[in-house]
């Protein structure tokens, strides 16, 4: 009899295994297969109006790509983060300006590429002088294309570029201090020696 | 705290706008292709059957994928802006002439296998696959094992039995024998334990 009860109680004991894992998991964050893939390759205009930037062009360096948006409730509380720690990250972060002008800023679908840009242009600018520039520089994206070709289904997310321009870490949500000193930043000094 | 600033949209995909979307482009490719056969030439109706035909490959594709923000709904029913941007994706492609499978792919490589409904058959995923018909099988071994077991058990008692009851036939019948025998005495057994208990006294 005791026999017999053995292998239901296995049985019981891998079933709840693998529901407490599947409890500790975050369904929301999704696993990227970017991950030691080579970084998409964009040409976005940059907020300040500077020329075209491409992730060819920090080939050699370690840098961040942080998705950000003036309407993303979440980057209000990961951007301070950002600001204050920018010095100690110590590599370039770009931003991506994430679909600025939202269906609703232009319901009847008026505003031509250039008047999107610009209006996209002066409310970053603004929310950036507001609450801190932590950005070496930061492109627009306003489509979103470039969002989809990185996977981003959510702002903020960060993703950590090696010198070879391949993607290492995808951080989804926002940055908190213990995410980056944990984390993060381990990370950016491991790939800065290698 | 708010985590995603995609998750608030989930308010705007309710179960409700859910059905409605498809119900709606459902109901729209059928009215164009109405339209399209009666009142219109067949020259004129050819973009809008192509069209219809765009939307309802779309449709048939996104049914197939998983929105990313409201996870619970595929790309087709969802009303979230992501949802939007991909099914925009999608419709370009096919546009574009490409396959299924290779608009798959493209959403496959950006968002990993997650965007599927229908999970890959690979190493990774085998446990989800054929766990479950493993236990079929293995359940249905045990159930076999136990009515073996079982019928086993009954051959046996059943042999044992048949042997008890013909051995146990034997006392009975001289019971019963003792009781044709000692029909004139109403106790017999009280009788015979009284003889007995005074043969232990003698």
């Amino acid at each position: 009899m005791k026999k017999f009860l053995i292998l239901p109680l296995a049985f019981f004991v891998v079933l709840v295994v693998f529901l407490a894992v599947g409890l500790k998991r975050d369904p929301h964050e999704i696993p990227s297969p970017l991950i030691n893939r080579a970084a998409p390759e964009f040409s976005l205009p940059t907020l300040s109006g500077t020329t075209p930037f491409s992730p060819s062009d920090y080939k050699g360096r370690v840098w961040m790509l942080n998705v950000w948006a003036t309407w993303c409730v979440s980057c209000r509380e990961e951007h301070p983060v950002l600001v204050a720690f920018a010095k100690q990250i110590g590599v370039p972060i770009v931003g991506l300006s994430y679909k600025e002008i939202q269906p609703q800023d232009d319901p009847e679908k008026k505003l031509s590429p250039e008047s999107k840009l610009n209006l996209a242009r002066s409310r970053g600018s603004v929310w950036l002088d507001r609450h801190g520039n932590p950005y070496t520089l930061s492109v627009m994206d306003l489509d979103g294309r470039v969002g989809i070709d990185y996977g981003v289904y959510g702002v903020p997310e960060t993703y950590i570029i090696d010198k070879e321009g391949v993607i290492r870490y995808k951080q989804i949500g926002p940055v908190t201090p213990q995410i980056l000193s944990d984390t993060l930043l381990p990370i950016i000094r491991g790939l800065e020696n290698s | 705290m708010s985590f995603f600033s995609y998750r608030n949209e989930c308010r705007k995909c309710s179960c409700l706008n859910a059905g409605f979307g498809r119900m709606a482009v459902f109901i729209c490719c059928a009215l164009f292709l109405a339209l399209g056969a009666n009142t219109l030439g067949a020259k004129e109706a050819e973009p809008m059957a192509s069209d219809a035909q765009v939307e309802a490959r779309l449709v048939h594709i996104a049914e197939e994928l998983r929105c990313l923000v409201c996870q619970n709904e595929s790309l087709s029913s969802s009303r979230a802006d992501l949802a939007e941007d991909l099914r925009a994706q999608v419709r370009e492609q096919i546009v574009k002439g490409k396959t299924d499978q290779e608009i798959k792919d493209y959403l496959v490589e950006r968002y990993g296998d997650f965007v599927l409904y229908r999970p890959l058959v690979k190493p990774m995923t085998w446990l989800l696959w054929f766990g479950p018909f493993v236990c079929l099988v293995f359940a249905l071994g045990m159930l076999m094992l136990a009515i073996k077991k079982r019928n086993n058990k009954i051959q046996s008692l059943g042999a044992a039995s048949q042997h008890s009851t013909v051995q146990a036939h034997h006392p009975d019948h001289e019971h019963e024998h003792e009781h044709e025998h000692t029909h004139d005495h109403p106790h017999p057994p009280i009788n015979s334990n009284e003889s007995a208990l005074s043969g232990q006294k003698e």
